[in-house]
């Protein structure tokens, strides 16, 4: 399948109080057409920052993208003239972000934050953009659409705020949409709504890229998946086999660490130890002080991401061929 | 003064067999204006009548969905707001009416962890402060200050030699460390936890998680864990009650609620999971949005939503129901 964004060697620093921050560390990965792709990781791994920096929306300063190409159908959207790129964000490129309330205006109605980005991509009369816009909020299951189009986002319950986050990004029919966390503020049986839809709005005609913590999320909505920690790739594979057969201890830790439907105490497997502080990542591989299968060569060496099955990669010693010897 | 094995204040509580909290019919209304200058008020019955009790050294898992009122009957169990009606038994005692001098003695064996750790410590004060405060305050420091922080800071995993450092220096999972270390310090005999892992990292909550269960076998400490997770839940509780728009719909054994749920919202709850590894559930189970609590349906407040809702369930509030080994409300058991 050709790839509809490919992504090689991205590195994204912050410069903090404290010092130079490399949140996104030489990051390579593509996106193909129709494919849905998960980012999973924990808090602080990276995996905002790299779904940002794809468009290029890294505030700058404290933010620089270092280095890297992001390749969009033929276009470096990282070198590309800022109107070319205001072309593709919102039309080509679309992003559902975590919290609708903060990523629609307050200030104005549903009907003319739809309407408006219409325009900006579309010669349509004002009077089409409405109708267009109306008939999407039908799609994304906004009850009274019609009197909707009136309404504050305020005036909204949070599933419904992000149904009209869902129709804006949708309804322009963008080849890809980058989601951040689109359900993790919502309740299960709301997000379980909101994940049917936006399967069947894309329909395999749109790539999603997902970025989450949740396993469970990536499980549902995802073809294949990228696992992040302290700000590198450490392991991609389509999503049955890293659920059948994680590669990297890491992966395998967070999905031991998971809480499984159960019945009563139960201990769980957890990962010993914390995340390394971005400051001051140690040499060599940065799972190292918290991996059950540490070894002297991951204290010094950094593992590169390796061919440990089809489709599937890993940075790890373990999965190389000469096991790290 | 100085108390040290203070006398039961109950006399006559027995904690092997007497429930350690009973809760019945609890009801807990807020009364809210309507608009900004409608002089109408309107009353929201944020938890309506609810009945469940807890024994020592048991946990009880309260799951709902934002709005349910789990957290409201948290925080008026440890005296934060106001219940309206219904009796509260805490070792015997009853809760509700205790003057503020009283519930202040009593907080010493009723604790909380809230969810967000960092702002429920108090930034200026550091770790040997934050967690022999309470000690201090009850008398009941063993040792110096310092020794019985870092006996404390062990307990909960922490480097002992942290005791002088400050809540921003840790990081999401320690400071959830300190305020249970805070919490455990009293000895007490109910510890609520609201949503005091849903902030974490997985990697980070299963290690909190497994302390919450170390320490209630060292401790025999009860949990009233309230948490919108149920996989988090069906790991640390052993009954589980669900609650929706104010009222326990499901309650009785953990393995027995998850495994083989009966009322129409438990089963939705469930199904609307994702769970790694298991086929994708059919999301079609899952229909509408939880009501305003303001404004509840009539009859069983989950009717709109309930795919097996009867004639009767629009206009007829269900009663609880005994069923072999749990309770339900819900018309189809009637």
């Amino acid at each position: 399948m050709k790839a509809l964004l490919s992504v090689d060697n991205l590195a994204i620093e912050f410069a903090t109080d404290e010092g130079v921050i490399r949140a996104v560390d030489g990051v390579s990965f593509a996106i193909r057409a129709g494919e849905s792709l998960g980012l999973v990781g924990e808090s602080g791994c990276g995996k905002s920052v790299t779904a940002l920096g794809l468009t290029r929306l890294i505030a700058s300063p404290p933010g620089r993208i270092v280095s890297g190409t992001v390749d969009f159908d033929g276009r470096d959207l990282l070198q590309l003239h800022t109107r070319d790129l205001r072309a593709v964000r919102g039309n080509e490129i679309t992003m559902i972000f975590q919290e609708p309330l903060s990523a629609l205006s307050p200030l104005h109605r549903i009907g003319r934050q739809l309407t408006e980005a219409i325009g900006f991509h579309h010669r349509m009369s004002k009077k089409a953009a409405r109708q267009y816009a109306e008939s999407w909020l039908q799609k994304v299951g906004i009850p009274d659409a019609k009197s909707r189009m009136d309404a504050y986002p305020f005036q909204l319950s949070g599933g419904m705020q992000q149904r009209v986050m869902i129709a804006m990004a949708l309804m322009l029919s963008p080849k890809l949409v980058i989601a951040d966390e689109p359900t993790t503020a919502l309740d299960v049986t709301t997000q379980a709504q909101i994940f049917a839809m936006i399967r069947e709005m894309m329909q395999n005609q749109t790539s999603l890229f997902l970025i989450t913590h949740d396993m469970g999320v990536v499980w549902e909505m995802c073809d294949r998946v990228i696992v992040m920690y302290a700000s590198r790739i450490v392991e991609t594979a389509d999503i049955e086999t890293l659920f059948a057969a994680p590669a990297h201890p890491y992966t395998r830790g967070l999905m031991a660490a998971i809480p499984k439907l159960a019945g009563g105490r139960n201990h769980l497997t957890d990962i010993p130890g914390q995340v390394p502080s971005p400051l001051d990542y140690p040499a060599g591989c940065r799972f190292q002080d918290r991996c059950p299968d540490v070894f002297d060569r991951c204290r010094t060496q950094d593992p590169a991401l390796v061919t440990c099955g089809k489709d599937h990669m890993a940075a790890c010693f373990l999965v190389y061929p000469d096991k790290g010897a | 003064m100085r108390k040290k094995n203070a006398p039961n204040p109950a006399g006559k509580w027995d904690p092997a067999n007497d429930f350690l909290l009973e809760v019945s019919d609890l009801k807990i209304w807020f009364e809210t204006k309507k608009g900004l200058f409608s002089g109408k008020s309107q009353r929201i019955r944020a938890v309506d009548g609810v009945s469940f009790s807890l024994k020592q050294n048991q946990t009880l898992g309260l799951v709902g969905e934002s709005g349910c009122g789990k957290t409201t009957l948290g925080r008026t169990l440890l005296g934060l707001e106001t219940a309206s009606a219904g009796d509260v038994r805490f070792r015997g005692r009853p809760l509700l009416d205790l003057s503020r001098k009283q519930m202040d003695q009593m907080r010493r064996h009723l604790q909380v962890v809230f969810q967000d750790p960092l702002s429920s410590l108090n930034p200026r004060m550091n770790v040997m402060d934050i967690v022999t405060e309470g000690l201090e305050r009850f008398g009941m420091l063993q040792g110096t200050k310092q020794e019985h922080a870092r006996r404390l800071l062990a307990e909960v995993g922490l480097d002992k030699a942290m005791i002088y450092r400050f809540p921003h220096e840790f990081s999401g999972g320690q400071r959830q460390r300190i305020n249970i270390a805070r919490a455990v310090s009293l000895r007490p005999d109910l510890i609520i936890c609201d949503e005091a892992v849903s902030a974490l990292d997985v990697s980070i909550q299963a290690q909190v998680i497994n302390l919450l269960l170390t320490l209630q076998e060292t401790h025999h400490l009860s949990y009233l864990f309230i948490s919108h997770d149920l996989g988090v839940v069906s790991n640390i509780a052993d009954q589980v009650a669900v609650m929706y728009l104010g009222r326990i719909v499901e309650a009785g054994a953990t393995a027995q609620i998850i495994g083989e749920p009966c009322h129409p919202y438990t089963q939705m709850l469930i199904a609307a999971l994702p769970v790694a590894g298991q086929k994708r559930a059919e999301s079609a189970q899952v229909k509408g949005e939880t009501p305003s609590p303001a404004d509840p349906p009539p009859g069983c407040h989950f009717h709109p939503r309930c795919p097996k809702a009867m004639e009767v369930c629009r206009h007829t509030e269900p009663d609880q129901t005994r069923l072999r080994d749990r309770t339900v409300c819900c018309h189809l058991y009637a």
